[in-house]
């Protein structure tokens, strides 16, 4: 997984980074006195940054996600493994949280990139900060600057104060600043907005969406685990061990007909005549007990089986003609007469099986 | 609704006459141990069927094994008709029957506690008197009924059950639990409502509910195959090689491995199409898939893995991004020139100078070269050959009831056939999304496009 979202960010890293680092130089070199507004670089480090992590949360959290991931799709560079990974990630509903990981690390990038040139304009020129407004007053700017500045409340040189916001209140009007080193001393308030709202505010984001991306995918995992194997061969079910029928009835032996044979069967088979089944009764004699093949023995039968001994004699007929026996039916009869002592199963010749 | 409001249906019968077939088709679930041999059910077990606003219960029983002494306990036991309900408890409460009797005491408990009687039998063999104990037995119960014929290998003696059946049940159905169809199964379920007026609201639910189910089970199985399609269609397996004959040397790998990826694929949208149908027992047999043949190729790759084009655009980009940071910082007074100019830079020193790229090296690592591939397949048949082996499973899935439990195959020969019997417009559609998924191309709402194909024998709910 995490192969996957580093392979796919590099190009969206590097055009953040240079991105990035093109807008701050552009932005920072200011007018031909080297003069930058702040307002505008308030909204390039904070608004933006702001509104940019507020996009990326509600994209994260809305149904549908926002439509600018789905453009970066389709831009023509990614290649076929790419794509695959990106329609993995779809199919695995993570799209929406790897765009995320991808927004806040593309913005990470940027901000990084706009740290360094930052410093290397910082290092190599000098920026000359300044302010104007025609409807603001410094009065009326502090307390937002304030609230800006209020996570690095500790961070004293950075903070803005009146004195400063007098000093560098610019007219395009006027030819040049009284005091050059005034302008300068608001780098620290700057330099503190890109660290806090769009290196570590990404930062943090990122690092959440990881977490989630790889709780939402472990997820997956384990019902994809589930889901992506189709079942295991079945075991053959177990062989039993069966009677071998016989085809030798006892010399002396009473015919019942326990299944209610129709006369015409009865007669067919040449056993003699049958009676009806006294379930309950204990025969002297070996008996010979008439069931429909096709049915299951019972425990009633089972029953009177441990009181007798004899055959069993399975019939399988249709239209009152006794057929052959499908092999099926005979194993179930074969299987229970094993477990029956005292008792053999008797196929009469009609009831050769299929 | 409450517990005890909830339609109960216990399944009784002879043993081995497809009691549990029965469950196991209504309730769809095929975990419900079937066999051949009679006995295997020993206890009673309810399996509870819920839909999205309802549910019912099934109660697979064990077969009656002493019905005529049953019966000839019962008829001891009590005086008159007006007792029989009572005796039948006392039947089940009495130690001597649990322990004389536990299969017979087993099977009435749940109909003695409200559940009504599905009566089930084999219509394939003749009607014998013997079973008349246990319809009279149930009859004593006094619950609402009904009789099923399973005709398990044929319908020969259909007629004559249901001459004998009448006289002990007042509705008397032929349901096969292996074949039935789904329209066959909500039909059986509306007749279920008859059984006791209270239930026929919720059955009726039920039945709307399974209908819906359905239609859902058929849009997530194309979901399966539009995944399936971009997927087989896109796939490409590469490694990256310093030279050609390093590319030559690793081809038969790729070509294996390239071949055990689209197998596997395909055996995971056959899985998750069975997951849909919950289906989790049910055996297929995947043939092999003819893959066209040449499908390996030699590349050459630039950063990032990127081919001659993606770097072009690449660049274009980056070249356009840049020109436009240039034209924010002279406030547009460029005219734009600069993401223009940015964009046409960019775009040509990619395109000529991307061949010097395959000798570079940045840092003792290289930055372009070869790479062996193969796939993405391109032969216009293969699409169509991935949908047809799809559908020709998604047909045997969507039809398999849960107690048939054959194993089944994947064949495609007759789907020219099946396209030939779209729509022209829908076929055209169908070509073209085709044309495009091999062109590496997305197609808008491939689901839509493939839908025709399913719906070609949906049977009638």
């Amino acid at each position: 997984m995490t192969n996957t979202a580093t392979q796919i960010s590099k190009p969206i890293l590097f055009l953040s980074a240079a991105l990035g680092f093109l807008l701050t130089l552009a932005v920072m070199n200011g007018d031909a006195s080297g003069r930058v507004n702040l307002l505008y670089l308030l909204l390039i480090f904070v608004a933006v940054p702001l509104f940019g992590a507020l996009l990326s949360i509600v994209g994260l959290l809305s149904r549908d996600g926002i439509n600018s991931a789905k453009l970066v799709k389709a831009l023509p560079i990614w290649t076929n493994s790419q794509r695959a990974n990106m329609r993995m990630l779809e199919r695995q509903q993570l799209s929406k949280p790897w765009y995320f990981v991808q927004s806040q690390a593309a913005a990470l990038a940027y901000s990084i990139a706009s740290l360094a040139a930052f410093i290397v304009l910082l290092l190599t020129t000098d920026i000359n900060f300044v302010w104007r407004s025609t409807l603001l007053s410094a009065d009326d700017l502090l307390p937002i600057l304030r609230v800006v500045a209020a996570p690095w409340w500790f961070w004293e040189s950075a903070q803005p104060t009146m004195t400063l916001l007098e000093q560098t209140r610019d007219s395009r009007l006027l030819n040049s600043m009284a005091n050059a080193q005034v302008v300068g001393q608001w780098w620290l308030f700057v330099l503190a907005t890109q660290i806090t709202y769009a290196f570590l505010l990404r930062g943090i984001l990122l690092t959440c969406g990881r977490m989630y991306l790889a709780t939402q995918f472990a997820k997956w995992r384990v019902t994809h685990q589930q889901q992506s194997k189709l079942p295991p061969s079945n075991a053959a079910e177990p062989t039993v061990d069966l009677a071998e029928p016989t085809q030798v009835l006892p010399t002396e032996y009473v015919l019942l007909n326990y299944a209610n044979l129709p006369l015409e069967i009865t007669k067919t088979l040449g056993l003699g005549n049958a009676k009806a089944i006294d379930l309950e009764q204990r025969y002297n004699t070996a008996v010979v007990v008439l069931v429909k093949a096709w049915e299951p023995p019972l425990g009633e039968l089972h029953d009177f089986m441990r009181l007798n001994h004899g055959v069993l004699c399975p019939v399988y007929y249709r239209h009152e003609a006794a057929l052959p026996i499908p092999a099926q039916y005979l194993d179930e009869w074969r299987r229970f007469t094993l477990q029956a002592p005292n008792w053999q199963l008797y196929l009469a010749p009609q009831g050769i099986v299929q | 609704m409450s517990a005890k409001n909830i339609p109960r249906f216990a399944v009784v019968g002879h043993p081995n006459k497809g009691k549990s077939s029965i469950v196991s088709t209504l309730s769809r679930n095929d975990n419900i141990a079937i066999s051949s041999r009679s006995g295997t059910t020993e206890t009673a077990h309810s399996y509870l069927v819920e839909t999205l606003h309802g549910s019912y219960a099934l109660i697979d029983t064990p077969g009656f094994q002493r019905p005529r002494k049953v019966l000839q306990w019962l008829q001891k036991h009590c005086n008159s008709a007006s007792e029989r309900a009572a005796t039948i408890k006392r039947f089940i409460a009495s130690d001597e029957c649990q322990h004389m009797y536990k299969d017979e005491v087993e099977l009435l408990r749940p109909i003695a506690a409200g559940a009504a009687i599905l009566y089930v039998v084999d219509g394939s063999h003749p009607y014998g008197s013997e079973y008349e104990a246990e319809m009279e037995i149930l009859r004593w119960t006094g619950q609402p009924s009904m009789a099923l014929i399973n005709p398990i290998h044929s319908t020969d003696c259909i007629p004559e059950w249901e001459n004998a059946l009448a006289q002990f049940f007042k509705s008397v159905r032929v349901f096969n639990p292996l074949a039935a169809e789904f329209h066959k199964h909500t039909e059986l379920l509306a007749t279920f409502a008859h059984l006791n007026p209270q239930w026929s609201a919720n059955i009726e639910t039920i039945i709307n509910d399974l209908k819906l189910a359905r239609q859902a089970q058929q849009h997530e199985s194309i979901k399966v195959l539009v995944e399936l399609l971009e997927e087989l269609c896109a796939h490409q397996h590469t490694q990256r090689v310093l030279n050609k004959q390093q590319a030559e040397a690793v081809k038969p790998m790729l070509e294996k491995q390239f071949k055990q990826w689209v197998k596997n694929r395909e055996e995971q949208a056959s899985a998750a199409l069975l997951q849909i149908y919950a289906h989790q027992q049910t055996q297929v047999s995947l043939d092999k898939m003819q893959l066209p043949p040449e499908l390996f190729d030699i590349d050459e790759w630039y950063i990032w893995g990127l081919d001659k084009k993606q770097l072009t655009y690449a660049a274009t980009i980056a070249g356009a991004v840049s020109g436009a940071a240039l034209d924010v910082a002279v406030a547009g007074h460029s005219f734009m020139l600069g993401a223009f100019g940015g964009g046409v830079i960019g775009a040509s020193s990619a395109w000529f100078g991307s061949s010097k790229l395959l000798e570079m090296k940045l840092k003792g690592l290289p930055i372009g070269g070869y790479q062996a591939t193969v796939g993405p397949i391109k032969n216009r048949n293969f699409p169509y050959v991935v949908m047809g082996r799809f559908i020709h499973l998604y047909r045997q899935v969507a039809n398999l009831n849960h107690a048939n439990r054959s194993a089944l195959n994947i064949n495609a020969e007759d789907f020219k056939q099946r396209v030939e019997q779209l729509e022209k417009s829908d076929q055209r559609e169908l070509h073209k999304a085709c044309e495009r998924l091999l062109k590496q191309k997305s197609v808008d709402d491939l689901a839509a496009t493939l839908a025709p194909l399913f719906e070609l024998d949906e049977p009638s709910s």
